[in-house]
């Protein structure tokens, strides 16, 4: 596979930059709401003071 | 005994600094044309998450490249001195040999505590020659002793027994484990970054103590377990001038070392309760509890570490041990993640730094996943050329195993050392991964998982 393009990774056919951008940050925005979301639900989702002393 | 004295090198570390900052500027310059291509619609699917990882990587070398050991003038050391240090040693099942030889490198000391605390936790070695030497020993040096025997099982439990007498007049605990080998300034050295009344807990560097001369069971000697040490050496050192240099520069240590920390007495006195009886889906927590007290210190302020204090440790020389220790590391670092999301102060770095952590690990996962199994796997495609990339940032990185000197390495064996980083580089990038993975999975199993007997000892000649 050809590191710089071509290949069903590659960002091929994608001629507007909305694509080009969808492309390329689907990844990222998905990595950044998984952990977001799961920091979120560690913040406030489940019981306190099992570990920690709350302080 | 064979001591191990070991000392930053300013003119290793410069170069080290020059070669990584030409290195990183070739790499960017091949990341904006990279990212040319992408916004002309022709680039790699994956640029922008390659990208995204170069300037996280960069963040972290100028992050670490400034990292610098924290000085006092003789006012902060007049002050420095007059804290009353007390040090818990933890011991259960350890090789007498290392045991005594931790405790001759405590008395040795430039900046000697003002107490030292044995508590024997359901051990079942006779320490009762070394008892009565280091009771005379401490007696001479004006030392107060504490030791103690508990049949309660756990480090944490042994720390809370040393804890508790001394709490009311302690300012300072320095922790270390029964295998740790302290350099002699050790002890003056991690204290100076308490001069700054927000620093809470310091951190040591941590080395191997036996990178030569480990022996088989039947006393023969294997040069593949001092490879394999070497080796672990190398990841674990680099680890600590990479990432917690990097976290420690902006207050932010996620993880100290048991081997060698020192912590204000309210990082422990405050937290006691909770430190003893931690629980994790209902299960008792034994291990990770230096990661625990760095949590208590982030709580209430910052977390550095002082690259100038040294100690030696015991490594595992086969593989067995390695993963046990490994596997328990990277359990302890999984259940952590859940008290940090939680208790961490949203205005401390240490919180953003571990949450972009996280994305990076769910990146490489999903990159890995795709490179180096579906591809391979489905397609039968393989792109071996991809896996020079983090060989070459793990040399980058290793640049820093070259900025000490330790006495009993010579320059070409330390160089060989890094020269063979690759080989740690591609076990961590194959190997540590899917252990972690496994580790993460089996988080519940929460017990200590290593020395039910005696497991590695020093020589008696080297002692």
């Amino acid at each position: 596979m050809n590191y710089t393009g071509g290949g069903a990774l590659a960002a091929t056919g994608t001629a507007t930059i909305a694509g080009i951008a969808f492309d390329q940050l689907w990844l990222i925005a998905g990595a950044f709401i998984i952990v977001g979301m799961a920091a979120v639900w560690m913040r406030i989702g489940f019981r306190r003071n099992k570990g920690v002393s709350a302080r | 005994m064979n001591i191990v004295r070991v000392n930053r090198t300013r003119t290793r570390i410069l170069v080290g600094v020059a070669i990584s900052m030409a290195a990183l500027s070739v790499w960017l310059v091949r990341h904006v044309i990279s990212a040319s291509y992408v916004w002309g619609g022709h680039g790699h699917a994956f640029s922008t998450v390659y990208g995204l990882a170069f300037l996280m990587l960069m963040w972290q070398c100028v992050l670490y490249f400034f990292d610098r050991p924290r000085k006092v003038t003789h006012r902060q050391q007049a002050q420095l001195d007059k804290l009353k240090v007390t040090v818990p040693v933890p011991v259960r099942n350890e090789g007498p040999n290392a045991f005594r030889a931790c405790l001759e490198s405590i008395l040795r000391q430039t900046r000697l505590p003002q107490c030292i605390a044995v508590i024997e936790n359901d051990n079942s070695v006779d320490y009762s020659e070394i008892e009565a030497w280091f009771e005379c020993a401490c007696a001479r040096l004006g030392i107060y002793m504490i030791w103690k025997k508990t049949p309660v099982p756990g480090k944490r439990n042994a720390q809370g027994l040393a804890v508790l007498p001394t709490h009311k007049w302690t300012d300072v605990y320095v922790t270390v484990d029964s295998d740790a080998i302290v350099e002699p300034n050790g002890f003056e050295e991690l204290l100076k970054p308490f001069v700054d009344k927000d620093i809470y807990s310091v951190a040591g560097v941590v080395l191997a103590h036996n990178i030569r001369g480990n022996m088989n069971k039947n006393g023969m000697p294997r040069k593949w377990r001092d490879f394999l040490v070497r080796m672990t050496d190398l990841w674990f050192v680099v680890g600590q001038l990479v990432d917690r240099s990097a976290q420690s520069v902006m207050g932010g240590v996620l993880v100290n070392s048991g081997v060698l920390a020192a912590y204000r007495k309210q990082v422990l006195s405050d937290n006691l309760d909770g430190y003893l009886n931690e629980t994790f889906a209902g299960r008792k927590v034994e291990f990770s509890d230096d990661s625990m007290l760095t949590i208590y210190a982030l709580q209430l302020g910052k977390a550095v570490q002082q690259p100038t204090a040294f100690a030696t440790t015991l490594m595992p020389d086969n593989f067995s041990q390695l993963f046990r220790m490994y596997t328990r590391w990277m359990r302890g670092a999984f259940i952590r993640t859940f008290w940090r999301f939680r208790y961490l102060r949203l205005n401390n770095y240490a919180y953003w730094g571990h949450a972009i952590g996280w994305v990076q690990m769910v990146l490489s996962t999903f990159i890995f996943g795709v490179l180096f199994m579906y591809y391979p796997i489905v397609k039968a495609q393989w792109m071996w050329e991809l896996i020079l990339i983090p060989i070459l940032v793990g040399y980058g990185q290793s640049l820093r195993y070259l900025s000490f000197k330790r006495s009993d390495d010579p320059f070409w064996s330390h160089f060989l050392t890094f020269l063979a980083s690759p080989v740690a580089q591609l076990f961590s990038f194959f190997v540590f991964r899917f252990v972690r993975w496994y580790a993460m999975c089996t988080c519940l199993k929460t017990g200590w998982g290593t020395r039910q007997t005696v497991e590695l000892d020093l020589a008696p000649a080297e002692r």
